[in-house]
């Protein structure tokens, strides 16, 4: 079966990500060790972010994955740059973002600059303890800020990561991406982190 | 050559004729070309018209440089018995000319591993193709006042307090980085290349773990590269100080810049380079076993060749014995890091057993050698004698790369910290 292609870091990818790294065997055992929730940041203010972004596609994507927060988590984003992001897109925080007219969006997104994406940032979740995924989600801002990792990159780094056009440990020693966090943990547990780009690498994009 | 117990290398035809034909380079190209070396002026060995460049030029031809890159950016990656046979034929004929090649390539695989798509197109592919003198590397690990600190701090509780005086630094500007400092004299082909791995120390400069990884063109301006050094061994490896001042450099080509990961870069890196040095030094030990067994068949004495002597025979085989168990070892340890970093790319090799590896090849060679100059008797210490030169290689390689105590030092530290035996 040809899987569905679906948008970078919308809400349909969180799901097939969940369902992949609930199900894989070589994730699973690769993942027996390890404990932790590690906090994504994902930082939009980035070309690519634009490029996606201004499409009807990867607007459907964006606000499907502010639908996987509740209205209350949603609201947490308020003062940030998504926040301004989302209105300029006509969408307010507290609406339910299934209510969006999507071609009405896209015709405001059309003229999105990089300005508009200003301190834009998206964070979430992976979080896998022995072999059991625990959470992979979209997360409200203040959430886990004490997670024992956070990896931290720009939105182009993160797709390529997820697309294999550079690994983590390209992408970390490069400078484009930035782990905290018990670093002997991690390259202990490197195969994992493999194995965890290998399966977003899986899941299909537009 | 030496009759192969391994029978994967023995049953492969592919890796068997890889080893004979880098035998045959070994002996036609490499030995020859390292012998003479070895005889001229230090200065001469390092100009432009020496045979070092020839070496490198049909090394290259022969695709030498392309062993350590993926084939997806232009090289032709082996496996790691391929690796060891390279290192050690190529040392077998001149341990200098396989520190040159070996560092030739460091740079372009370093960032084949770690760098970005845009380096990869700029340097590392062209590198590939050079089959001229376009990019003849070096690499620049040590700062003059920073010998065994080097290797000392990465398993130190308080790396700050070495202070970061004394290191190549490198800061940001712009859009790209400014080196200032010096790598010291013993850069292995230094005075020869026209491009440098190096390391500088980089923000936040805490401490010299905070290290990069950088691919330099010296011929940027404030590159100056001094002359060769006059030294002992690896005298076909010319040596020598190159000097940073505001050498600016775009950011890609600072392949490694997340100071956080400087250890475990510099522990990636010197697993690698232990194996390879670990291969160098069993070709070593085996060229000047097969000096001293030609040399005992031939040398008469008691009215029979001394190869007829129980005492000549017992020490044959002792070399025998320690040169093949040290290649059985190593091919395992090398085995650990190929799976590690090249393949699985976990950067979680066992770097206690690629130092174990290292530090028990150079000493084995340093006994093998020194035995087989011993079976020359007086011979062996004439200047015409390739066995003089493998006895000088060897004993250089008890510093060389980090001398044996302190890579032994560093390989209890980590041996223990990897926690590699457990008391049940």
């Amino acid at each position: 079966m040809v899987e569905e292609a679906v948008s970078f870091a919308s809400g349909d990818w969180f799901k097939a990500a969940q369902e992949k790294l609930s199900t894989d065997q070589v994730f699973k055992e690769a993942t027996a060790d390890w404990e932790g929730c590690v906090r994504c940041i994902i930082n939009c203010e980035d070309e690519e972010a634009v490029k996606d972004y201004s499409t009807e596609d990867g607007i459907k994507g964006f606000l499907g994955m502010l639908g996987l927060l509740s209205k209350e988590d949603r609201l947490k984003y308020k003062g940030t740059g998504l926040e301004k992001l989302a209105s300029k897109l006509g969408y307010s925080l507290g609406d339910e973002p299934g209510s969006v007219d999507i071609s009405e969006a896209a015709k405001k997104a059309s003229g999105l600059t990089i300005n508009d994406f200003k301190d834009c940032v998206i964070y979430a979740s992976w979080w896998t303890d022995r072999g059991t995924l625990k959470e992979m989600a979209p997360l409200p801002p203040d959430k886990y800020v004490d997670a024992p990792f956070t990896l931290a990159g720009s939105y182009s780094s993160w797709k390529q990561l997820c697309t294999g056009g550079q690994t983590a440990i390209q992408l970390i020693m490069g400078g484009k991406m930035k782990l905290e966090g018990n670093l002997k943990y991690i390259m202990k547990h490197m195969a994992a982190m493999n194995q965890l780009a290998e399966i977003y690498k899986s899941i299909p994009l537009k | 050559m030496y009759f192969e117990i391994d029978s994967e290398v023995r049953g492969n035809q592919e890796i068997s004729m890889f080893r004979s034909e880098l035998h045959r380079f070994a002996k036609e190209v490499v030995r020859p070309a390292a012998l003479e070396l070895d005889r001229m002026d230090y200065r001469e060995a390092a100009a432009k018209d020496s045979p070092y460049f020839e070496v490198l030029r049909k090394m290259k031809k022969n695709g030498y440089h392309r062993i350590l890159i993926p084939d997806e950016y232009g090289g032709s990656m082996v496996g790691p018995l391929e690796f060891n046979i390279f290192a050690e034929e190529l040392a077998w004929g001149g341990v200098g000319l396989a520190t040159a090649i070996g560092v030739c390539q460091l740079g372009p695989a370093v960032a084949s591993l770690v760098g970005s798509p845009q380096v990869i197109d700029e340097v590392v592919r062209p590198w590939m193709e050079d089959e001229g003198d376009k990019y003849d590397g070096c690499w620049c690990v040590m700062d003059p006042d920073r010998g065994s600190d080097y290797i000392m701090l990465f398993n130190d509780a308080d790396p700050e307090a070495y202070g970061i005086k004394g290191f190549l630094m490198a800061e940001k500007n712009g859009d790209g980085w400014v080196l200032n400092g010096t790598k010291s004299y013993w850069t292995s082909s230094g005075p020869c290349a026209n491009w440098a791995l190096a390391h500088p120390i980089i923000p936040p400069h805490r401490s010299p773990q905070d290290i990069g990884a950088a691919l330099i063109p010296l011929d940027l301006p404030g590159v100056t590269i001094s002359g060769p050094i006059d030294k002992i061994g690896l005298r076909d490896d010319p040596q020598g100080e190159i000097i940073f001042e505001n050498v600016k450099i775009p950011d890609h080509y600072m392949i490694a810049q997340a100071p956080d990961f400087g250890p475990t870069l510099m522990k990636m890196i010197i697993s690698c380079t232990s194996v390879y040095m670990g291969s160098m030094f069993v070709g070593v030990a085996r060229a000047a076993f097969e000096e001293a067994l030609k040399y005992c068949r031939e040398r008469v004495q008691g009215k029979v060749p001394i190869i007829e002597h129980q005492l000549t025979r017992y020490r044959l085989f002792n070399m025998f014995e320690r040169i093949e168990t040290a290649r059985a070892y190593l091919r395992t340890a090398t085995r650990n890091v190929w799976e590690e970093v090249f393949q699985n790319h976990t950067y979680y090799q066992s770097t206690a057993h690629a130092l174990a590896a290292q530090t028990y090849c150079k000493n084995m060679a340093f006994e093998v050698t020194h035995d087989a100059l011993q079976l020359h008797g007086g011979a062996g210490t004439l200047k015409e004698m390739p066995v003089e030169k493998f006895f000088r290689d060897a004993r250089a390689a008890l510093i060389m790369d980090g001398c044996s105590e302190i890579l032994a030092l560093e390989g209890a530290a980590d041996m223990l910290e990897e926690d590699l035996y457990t008391v049940d």
